[in-house]
């Protein structure tokens, strides 16, 4: 009987297992490729903040906003790019977010800025984490369906609750002290902006690092293949309710800024419309890749302005026509876009 | 003291398992001694596949009891049983592919013995590769991809399903060797659940042959490899043709 045929090759010795060893350097090399395209908008979008702050005073205060909007659209994309969580709901966690600095501004005379952000970030995990043990529990259009049933709720809530929020009339008189007790908000809005700024920075920054990190990589893993992530030991579900509590602190500390930098609050950033928004900017920018989240944010909501002042009366019908362009034209998002330009400009690669 | 006995690393107890209410496996039972390698043949059906898939606790467990080292993992999900040590990689590969090679190497991480430097020695295509997404890859480079994340995890019991299952044959060749390779320098327990009765009984001493989700033969590969004539009446027609010449 002869031996099977396969031959054993001498092989030299594995390394020497040492169980005490160096963590392997688990950040090096994650998320290579694809930063081509991020390096070109954060340049583009650092460029643009940069001119903006020397040259358009009149867009400081637009500029908050597109900011603001950047760190909402961020809280989406980790959830709906990242995880492959769905939602139709965001907006609760920005308006609450936003009612908890109001609140705490107006009823409690609580108006230190930066503490105002925390709290709006405690408040919007809490209901994040309340909520999403429920939203979880499901996916696709049961996911879509909860979060906007939740959303809806909160927003009938804060309809009817009017002695804590005023109601339709909005929370008005709100106080916001001076940031560090050294930076007055001034009424061109430079303050504001050079605030908003600093916040989003640090939100780019701890994003990028997340998904750059094997938690954020475990976050696509479970998008794409659930059962394969459980098989290799991670705990699916406490995975996925955590980036959801994330997610809201987020978009809580989003609607905060937008609270602090208009001081007021009203009913709109509790409305359906807004948590749309968010979604179609994520869309528009290339789901699943935080620069396009926030190109997409600065997109929409440059079109937005530009095109309300232009035809104030059918504005939103340009908004969609530009859209369905965009969407035609460029399937993966306006990153997607981005790195078609891109990979044009480059000679062709020999493998 | 307890007796700690570690001789047996994974233990199956009167195991009865299957999809819903359908039962694949009945009644089957084994032991797996640490460091300890085994080959699992048998036709097309008879619950390899669904076997391992039991193990993990991806079935429905009816009866039995499934053992790791002293715990008992029959009522564990999935996920705790990869932290307890089992490591699984799947007929199907399931690379993740929008993560790099790279990324899907530690994504599921977990200290040990194993490192990427040490996944990268054992197949330095990846390392060639690392950059490149999983969507990216040749069917033989998902398969070293699915071996090294598994091994990455750390495990104690390594889970192979039909890992050459279509390879090209010079690319089967190749992954053998490093099979081979993981067999004689690694302490792991290692199961394969094979087609090709010649790969499977040359890769292991220990050889178990399923049929109608039982065990028909566990003992020695070599009996089976001088004995090709009960091989095939274990295995059919076409389970031994890999040894009849």
């Amino acid at each position: 009987m002869p031996r099977p045929t396969v031959r054993v090759e001498p092989v030299k010795r594995l390394s020497v297992p040492h169980p005490g060893a160096a963590a392997p350097s688990t950040w090096r090399g994650l998320a290579m490729g694809r930063t081509g395209s991020d390096l070109a908008i954060a340049i583009l979008l650092g460029l643009g903040a940069l001119a903006t702050l020397a040259f358009g005073e009149s867009y400081w205060l637009l500029g908050s906003q597109v900011a603001i909007t950047m760190i909402f659209a961020l809280s989406v994309d980790l959830l709906v790019g990242f995880a492959g969580i769905v939602t139709l709901g965001h907006a609760v966690f920005f308006g609450v977010g936003a009612y908890s600095v109001g609140i705490a501004s107006v009823r409690l005379g609580w108006t230190e800025p930066l503490l105002g952000l925390l709290l709006a970030a405690a408040v919007a995990a809490l209901l994040g984490a309340a909520t999403g043990v429920l939203v979880l529990r499901t996916r696709g259009l049961g996911q879509l369906m909860l979060t906007m049933a939740f959303a809806s709720m909160v927003y009938e809530i804060a309809n009817r609750a009017k002695p804590l929020t005023g109601g339709a009339d909005g929370l008005q008189g709100m106080v916001v002290s001076p940031i560090l007790g050294l930076f007055d908000f001034d009424i061109f809005g430079l303050t504001a902006f050079l605030y908003t700024l600093a916040v989003l920075a640090a939100v780019v920054v701890f994003a990028v690092l997340m998904t750059r990190s094997p938690y954020g990589r475990s976050l696509v893993g479970i998008r794409e293949n659930r059962v394969r992530m459980q098989a290799i030991g991670t705990g699916v579900q406490k995975r996925l309710l955590s980036v959801y509590t994330l997610s809201a602190a987020l978009a809580g500390i989003a609607g905060a800024l937008l609270a602090q930098t208009s001081q007021f609050v009203g009913l709109n950033v509790l409305h359906f419309s807004l948590s749309g928004e968010i979604l179609i900017i994520v869309a528009l920018g290339g789901a699943g890749r935080l620069w396009g989240a926030l190109l997409g944010a600065v997109v929409f909501t440059l079109f937005k302005d530009r095109l309300s002042a232009l035809d104030p009366a059918y504005w939103y019908f340009w908004l969609g026509l530009l859209l369905a362009v965009i969407v035609l034209f460029a399937p993966k998002g306006l990153i997607g876009l981005v790195d078609r330009l891109l990979a044009a400009g480059r000679p062709k690669e020999t493998a | 003291m307890p007796d700690t006995r570690t001789d047996s690393t994974l233990s199956l107890t009167n195991v009865r398992a299957g999809y819903g209410a359908t039962v694949v496996l009945e009644d089957l039972s084994f032991d797996l001694a640490d460091g300890e390698k085994l080959s699992i043949i048998g036709r097309n059906g008879v619950g390899k596949t669904t076997l391992l898939a039991t193990i993990m606790g991806l079935t429905r467990l009816h009866a039995g009891r499934i053992g790791l080292g002293a715990l008992d993992i029959a009522a564990l999900r999935p996920n705790r049983r990869a932290h307890a040590g089992l490591g699984f990689v799947p007929q199907q590969r399931e690379i993740f592919p929008s993560l790099t090679v790279e990324e899907n190497l530690l994504v599921g991480l977990r200290p040990g013995g194993w490192t990427l430097e040490r996944v990268y020695d054992l197949f330095p295509r990846l390392q060639q590769r690392r950059t490149n997404m999983g969507n990216q890859l040749s069917g033989g480079e998902q398969q070293m991809l699915a071996f090294g994340r598994a091994l990455l995890t750390n495990p104690r019991v390594l889970l192979l399903d039909e890992p050459f299952e279509g390879l090209a044959p010079v690319i089967v060749e190749q992954l053998f060797q490093a099979l081979l390779r993981l067999r004689d320098e690694s302490r792991l327990s290692i199961i394969m659940v094979e087609q090709h009765a010649k790969l499977a009984l040359a890769f292991a001493p220990r050889t178990m042959v399923m049929s109608r989700g039982r065990v028909a033969f566990d003992g020695a590969s070599r009996t089976l490899i001088d004995d090709p004539a009960r091989l095939d009446a274990l295995c059919g027609i076409g389970g031994g043709i890999g040894v009849a010449h």
